[in-house]
């Protein structure tokens, strides 16, 4: 897998702040302040509780594995698709960097990472640690 | 209020080409509907509904080159190839209200021969569209977590395939006619951790039809009346990433359809259940209440789902994965397929001795992330 074979990530104004945060290697979720709880993939509305704005909250990005497969079948090469469930609770669809593929395991730790891909844009993935 | 006994099919047709080359896409959705009409001894001019989802090109389209100029109802809910199971619902609400008497509902297309159109991007699509996750590897990761929690294992998963084969030798159609082995299933190549190629349906060109109508019509017609019992639909999604991989959207629809019919899981001896890959169909048993939650590869392990050897019949086509799976789309074939045994068609080494009662689920979209489900419980009424 070469990370400039990946289509850069779809921007809108939703998720504006987001890719602008992970040009510079920030992590961003969002928070309900009603409910308090966090989740991912951000919406500006709570999607867990429709009672509010959500916030804007920087995260380590760390997390277990929920579950993982090694795609082996694809013209880009093999690649892993994974969940990472974060400590903040949500768990987050994440392909993870190709040098992971042969050690991924349910419960192991992880964190999300940015890379490069298409068009030089910086796209989310994950990397044990 | 109830769908109950509203809405019987009473015409089916199953195209019987697997690979398409020289037919347009619309045109595999016209024979399709010429031949549901000829089983059931109605022309177009009869079809007041008409239904269809994203394999065709639009409702409009589709009404306008079939020239369908009678219709008073129309519906293109999508929800992937769970939707014409979802349209038997809803054709059934829509001829209770005395919207519409005679809905036609088609599948077709052609994934081998031409690429299909690309769909407009969802909200996700900046955060999932980049990584190229397809129905294999999406799937897998279901796959996964399920053997993580409960010790669901390849093997088990492998008996699901055996029993299709099992069913697809008889089918002349079926793509796939060899009977497997567990071993062979393990021994295939693996595609998507821990799915091997033989836990994949195939991949069909062509495409089916059928025909809802009043019990009353079904009557006059002479057809078998195959009375639609119960029914139901839901959406699963990622929940802002509260999502769940051990079970499907079914977890909703099954026992709801099988609650609105009066019957519970012990009553069928056949089911037609979704299988896009193996794993798709152990969880929609568990699901839909054939077994406990957790206990799927017991249920489905040693020919349990073979007809004349285990207790629940399942796809005795073949299904999705060794018949067809039309355009990467399972559920209308799993209508066909119940039709075929209530009505006593169903090929003589598959069929299921005096079949009156049965299941039809599927889900649709995409297991990981997104899908919809529908269930449908369907009888033969002497």
């Amino acid at each position: 897998m070469s990370y400039d074979k990946i289509p850069a990530p779809i921007v809108n104004p939703e998720s504006k702040p987001f890719w602008d945060a992970a040009a510079e290697g920030r992590f961003l979720i969002r928070r309900c302040p009603a409910c308090g709880e966090a989740h991912f993939w951000p919406r500006t509305i709570c999607p867990l509780c429709h009672k509010a704005d959500t916030e804007w909250e920087e995260s380590p990005g760390e997390g277990t594995i929920y579950t993982w497969t090694v795609m082996r079948k694809s013209p880009r090469g093999p690649f892993a698709l994974a969940y990472l469930e974060l400590d903040e609770g949500p768990r987050v669809y994440v392909q993870f960097r190709p040098e992971d593929n042969d050690d991924l395991a349910i419960g192991k730790r992880a964190k999300i990472m940015f890379h490069p891909v298409k068009d030089d844009q910086p796209m989310m993935f994950a990397k044990l640690i | 209020m109830s769908i109950k006994g509203v809405a019987s099919i009473v015409g089916i047709y199953e195209h019987p080409l697997r690979k398409a080359p020289d037919t347009s896409t619309p045109q595999l959705h016209y024979e399709c509907a010429r031949g549901a009409l000829a089983d059931a001894g109605l022309t177009f001019e009869d079809v007041d509904g008409y239904f269809c989802a994203g394999d065709a090109p639009s409702v409009m389209a589709m009404a306008d080159y079939m020239g369908l100029t009678n219709l008073t109802y129309f519906n293109g809910t999508d929800i992937g190839g769970a939707s014409y199971i979802a349209h038997l619902n809803e054709a059934a609400a829509a001829i209770a209200m005395g919207r519409c008497k005679i809905v036609l509902v088609t599948l077709a297309g052609r994934p081998r021969s031409e690429k299909p159109a690309p769909r407009p991007a969802g909200p996700e699509a900046g955060w999932e569209l980049p990584y190229g996750g397809s129905p294999p590897n999406i799937y897998a990761l279901a796959a996964h977590r399920h053997m993580y929690e409960y010790g669901t294992t390849s093997e088990q998963l492998a008996w699901i395939k055996v029993a299709a084969s099992h069913h697809a030798q008889y089918n002349e159609h079926a793509m796939l006619r060899d009977v497997v082995t567990v071993e062979e299933v393990l021994e295939s190549p693996m595609i998507a951790d821990p799915l091997h190629r033989l836990d994949c349906c195939v991949v069909s060109e062509g495409g089916g039809a059928f025909i809802v109508t009043t019990p009353e019509i079904a009557k006059s017609l002479g057809k078998p009346d195959v009375r639609l019992q119960g029914a139901a639909q839901a959406i699963k999604g990622q929940g802002g990433g509260k999502i769940d991989l051990t079970y499907s959207g079914a977890v909703h629809t099954g026992p709801k359809a099988m609650e609105e019919a009066g019957v519970k899981p012990s009553d069928f001896k056949y089911a037609s259940i979704y299988d896009s890959f193996t794993i798709t169909v152990l969880m929609q048993l568990e699901d839909c209440g054939f077994c406990e939650k957790g206990k799927g590869g017991a249920f489905v392990s040693d020919g349990n789902l073979i007809s004349g050897q285990g207790k629940l019949a399942f796809n005795t086509d073949g299904g999705g994965l060794c018949n067809n799976h039309p355009v990467n789309r399972g559920g209308l074939t799993k209508v066909l397929e119940a039709v075929r045994q209530l009505r006593g068609e169903a090929h003589p080494a598959v069929q299921v001795p005096d079949c009156h009662l049965a299941f039809v689920t599927g889900i649709g979209g995409t297991l990981a992330v997104r899908r919809g489900a529908a269930s449908a419980v369907l009888e033969r009424i002497a």
